[in-house]
């Protein structure tokens, strides 16, 4: 089941290769640290000037797609998804 | 040096890409839909369409037929930035690449077999890095030109991997349906069966004249076709487009004229778009409406001149709207251009573009830059903001933002 979330969220991160690759570690949601296990996906976007980069990503039970804003440097949960 | 072709095709791409993102869909089938309560599916996955799951079908339809078959929602964004980054990952190895649909990409090894051992190296490296990126996988077909190419890719479908050496295009070619022949569909397959032709190889050794006779210029390119030639490579490698046309379903139907011209006027700048993006002008246009019991007519005209932009192609439509008696609300309009040819920039009287061409360009410019639809026409606010998914033949501008930097 999917639900829509949109908040804004603190996220650990790990730069790779001079910033061409950004690897989500955790990010803090309703005062719980969610460890990430595997990134499953990676995509970019555009809002108008605004490059919006997009991770779907799993804690190894839910998946979670957050989104970073280039501009304000801002991560946001965007949905949370459950199997079944 | 012979020429060396790459044709790469992603298997069951938008499906494959939603199992990639949710580990949880994967060897599951999986249709994926627009946003709408009406929309139908755009793309399968294997274990979907092994059930018989076909693109165009409806939700009612499939769910009838597979009644496990998870539905997800198109992800417009998600495949186009995949689609740029599988192009670049390609220029990598070849500057010479040419997009040919959200999914499929032409890779002219030719001149970098230099680098490699052997195009064979190029696409088995190619593969394992779109899995490694995307977790999804490709058929590649590597022949001496593109028709042969993209024949063998479709025949490793999927994860497959066929190359067909210069020498063997022939044998290669000999056995094959004369439906694996791309352009060749359900209506010319029918038409040869009556002939008494299936094979590509009773194609080869058919009379080029009876052919000539039957399908015109047809009949000259089939016969080369049916041999492995591709007889369309010393033309404009693009070709032109033979229509190109945009169609939207609404979740309400839509029984008010203003509206309807309103998505009118919405689906022929996007028509105008491509044309520009093409570089071609029309002079056919043609009106397509659906009623809500899918009955479903088109009206065309043929203007005597080339319609130069969105505003006439949008009066064009409005004019054959208007010639309709409409016996209900409708669900479907279709907006469509055809008779297209090259456009060479027609120097005005006082030199340059006329003006409402240079604002079309600036509108194309923002577009590129900030992502379609940043700035559209005010009536077409009227249209509550859709989603749809994209067509499979959409192809990202060159100038993608991304690139721009
Ligand atoms: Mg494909």
């Amino acid at each position: 089941m999917l639900t829509r979330v949109g908040e804004r969220v603190v996220a650990g991160v790990v730069f790779r290769k001079e910033g061409q690759k950004m690897e989500l570690k955790w990010f803090l949601w309703k005062g719980r640290k969610l460890e990430i296990k595997k990134t499953t996906y990676v995509w970019r976007e555009r809002d108008g000037r605004e490059l919006i980069r997009r991770f779907v990503v799993t804690d190894g039970k839910d998946l979670y797609e957050l989104s970073y804003r280039q501009e304000g440097l801002m991560w946001f949960l965007e949905a949370v998804e459950t199997d079944g | 040096m012979d020429r060396v072709v790459m044709y790469i095709d992603m298997d069951a791409y938008f499906a494959s890409v939603e199992q990639a993102s949710r580990p949880y869909l994967r060897g599951k089938p999986v249709a994926v839909v627009g946003s709408g309560k009406r929309t139908v599916i755009v793309a399968s996955s294997y274990e979907a369409k092994r059930f018989g799951i076909k693109t165009g079908m409806t939700k009612g339809e499939a769910i009838r037929k597979l009644p496990s078959l998870v539905f997800v929602e198109g992800r417009n964004n998600k495949y186009v930035d995949t689609c740029v980054r599988i192009h670049e990952i390609l220029l990598r190895y070849t500057p010479e690449v040419e997009i040919c649909s959200i999914d499929e990409f032409f890779a002219d090894l030719t001149g970098s077999l230099l680098l490699f051992p052997s195009p064979a190296d190029v696409a088995v490296a190619v593969k394992r890095e779109i899995g490694e990126q995307f977790g999804i996988t490709c058929s590649v077909g590597i022949a001496p030109n593109k028709l042969v190419a993209k024949i063998a890719g479709e025949l490793g479908k999927p994860d497959g991997l066929v190359a067909v050496e210069k020498d063997d295009v022939e044998r290669f070619m000999e056995g094959l349906p004369v439906e694996s022949i791309p352009g060749i569909g359900r209506k010319m397959g029918a038409a040869l069966k009556a002939l008494g032709i299936t094979l590509c190889r009773e194609l080869r050794d058919f009379p080029v004249s009876v052919l000539r006779r039957r399908f015109g210029i047809w009949g000259d390119y089939l016969s080369f076709m049916a041999r492995g030639i591709d007889p369309f490579r010393a033309q404009d490698p693009g070709g032109l487009p033979k229509s190109i046309g945009h169609s939207m379903t609404f979740e309400k139907n839509i029984g008010d004229r203003m509206m309807i011209r309103a998505r009118l006027l919405e689906l022929s700048e996007m028509v105008a778009r491509r044309l520009r993006k093409e570089k071609v002008v029309a002079k056919g246009f043609s009106l397509t409406l659906r009623y809500p019991d899918f009955t479903t007519f088109t009206k065309r005209i043929t203007l005597p001149f080339y319609a130069p932009g969105g505003r006439m192609i949008y009066e064009t439509v409005t004019a054959l709207l208007d010639s309709v008696r409409l016996k209900d609300a409708v669900r479907l309009l279709g907006v469509s251009a055809f008779n297209v040819r090259r456009f060479a920039a027609n120097p005005s009287l006082f030199g340059g573009l006329d003006r409402e061409e240079r604002l079309w360009r600036a509108v194309d410019d923002v577009n590129d830059a900030f992502g379609e639809c940043s700035l559209h026409p005010a009536t077409t606010l009227l249209c509550a903001r859709r989603h749809w998914v994209i067509s499979p033949a959409y192809r990202p501008h060159k100038s993608y933002p991304y690139r721009r930097q």
